[in-house]
């Protein structure tokens, strides 16, 4: 055995580990690209895609049979939720057309004609192992994707974009704890940092910390994005106000938030590439 | 008597390109399936590389299989590229080295390295992403993310060595015995 450290084979293993480590040292200083992985990725991306699809085909087809009771309940329970929304939507409509009017009048212009959104995105793969459920699109630099995008779904905010190659990138969701975001709520402006934890992350909930003591913050209410870091746009649903409890130190509240985006189930996303007030207040590392 | 034959040069050939066709496939596939699922799950590449440095009797091979398998965790698993890459390479060096001069070639052994390799990179990889940073609070990282992967790898494990042996068993070098006479003074009846 001793042989072998003295051999050329141990010399090309020697050689090919500092390279490597170097290769490492390089991906850690250009932590926003990684050329190593994107490599894996890029020759894995159509089986994975393919792979994910029937996957889902899969999964869908199995749900109807082992599911069968819970959707019968599921089905009486929506239709009695159907009836609930007929009423609803009624009202909408009236409130709707009062808005429309109202828009005209004031000259509002659209909702967020700053906006410049990516080609819808199709989630090609998910981080394994990872408690904040991570995942990769198929969209990268060349569809105008970069780091620090917004993603989002039509329902809600979903995360951030944290790596960009040419054909893919990997998001960071709002259940990473390394994605706080800015937020209040849109009823009464009660302002707070919505973050998460491998805990919360795992019932699929977030947390909105430092909401001042007196606030009147309700079961309920709608928290959206506040803009101020520059990293989100301005009043992007996060989530509903699940429950709100007073912080042991006694001087201020928080409230768990269930995101109104299916994070965990989600398959296509959109990225805005571009808002009014993108990267303002905030300063790479 | 026809299957104990040596075989042919070209049969030799043809079967060492099946066998490596069906490793890449078994990595490949490995892969696809720990990105597709998006849940926990076994970190496949571990028993993948440990079984190429026991089947494989090459360090060099073994290293650099390793260094491949290494490579894929980190790509499956969203880790800094090179982090298990570099520690597989080692590992697998070291344990080939292990196979081919102190350990004998069963599942027991390799259940025993696959095992040791497996939790060194599990609580390398917790402390270096997790424990480092205070992002597990709680444990629960570590009981569900580290902990529980760790034991699905060793007890997918078995499955990968069967793989393994059925692929080498079919396609891999036969032993062949020769018998060579001494002496010419033989007298044959």
């Amino acid at each position: 055995m001793r042989d072998f450290f003295y051999s050329k084979k141990f010399k090309v293993i020697v050689c090919v580990l500092a390279l490597l480590i170097g290769v490492t040292l390089y991906t850690v200083k250009e932590s926003s690209s990684d050329p190593g992985n994107s490599v894996i990725a890029k020759v894995f991306a159509p089986v994975q895609k393919l792979a994910t699809n029937i996957k889902n085909e899969v999964e869908e087809s199995l749900s109807v049979i082992t599911n069968a009771k819970q959707y019968y309940e599921d089905n009486k329970q929506l239709r009695a939720q159907l009836d609930e929304l007929y009423v609803q939507i009624i009202d909408y409509e009236k409130l709707k057309n009062e808005n429309e009017q109202l828009r005209k009048v004031i000259g509002l212009k659209e909702d967020f004609p700053d906006y410049e959104f990516s080609p819808p995105c199709q989630i090609i793969s998910k981080t394994a192992n990872d408690p904040f459920g991570s995942f990769i699109i198929d969209k990268g630099t060349t569809d105008g994707v970069s780091v620090y995008d917004p993603v989002i779904t039509d329902t809600g905010l979903v995360g951030i974009i944290t790596k960009a190659s040419t054909t893919y990138s990997r998001v960071t969701t709002i259940f990473s704890p390394d994605v706080p975001v800015g937020a209040y709520c849109i009823r009464n402006d009660t302002t707070g940092i919505v973050e998460c934890d491998a805990e919360l992350a795992a019932e699929g909930v977030c947390r909105m910390k430092y909401i001042e003591k007196d606030s009147d913050l309700k079961k309920g209410d709608i928290i959206v994005t506040s803009g101020n870091s520059g990293l989100f746009p301005k009043d992007r649903v996060i989530g509903i106000v699940e429950d709100i409890y007073i912080e042991e130190s006694g001087l201020s509240k928080t409230a768990v938030i269930k995101p109104v985006a299916d994070i965990k189930n989600i398959q296509s996303v959109f990225v805005i590439t571009s808002f009014n007030g993108q990267g303002e207040n905030y300063e790479e590392e | 008597m026809k299957k104990n034959r040596p075989l042919t040069l070209k049969e030799k050939r043809r079967n060492l390109v099946i066998k490596w066709l069906l490793y890449l496939l078994v990595m490949a596939v490995s892969f696809v399936i720990m990105t597709v699922s998006g849940s926990i799950i076994p970190l496949f590449h571990i028993p993948i590389a440990i079984c190429f440095a026991i089947y494989e009797k090459n360090e060099l091979t073994a290293s650099f299989m390793g260094l491949l398998c290494g490579l894929f965790t980190d790509a499956a698993c969203g880790k800094l590229f090179g982090f298990n890459g570099v520690l597989l390479t080692v590992v697998c060096m070291v344990a080939s080295l292990l196979f081919l001069y102190v350990l004998r070639h069963n599942i027991v052994n390799f259940l025993i390295v696959n095992s040791a390799t497996t939790i060194i990179l599990g609580l390398l990889d917790y402390l270096f992403f997790y424990a480092m940073w205070s992002t597990d609070v709680n444990g629960r990282i570590f009981v569900f993310y580290t902990l529980l992967p760790m034991a699905l790898t060793i007890a997918v494990s078995p499955f990968i060595w069967v793989a393994f042996r059925l692929i080498n068993k079919r396609f891999g070098p036969r032993r062949e015995h020769f018998m060579a006479e001494q002496s010419d003074d033989i007298v044959r009846e």
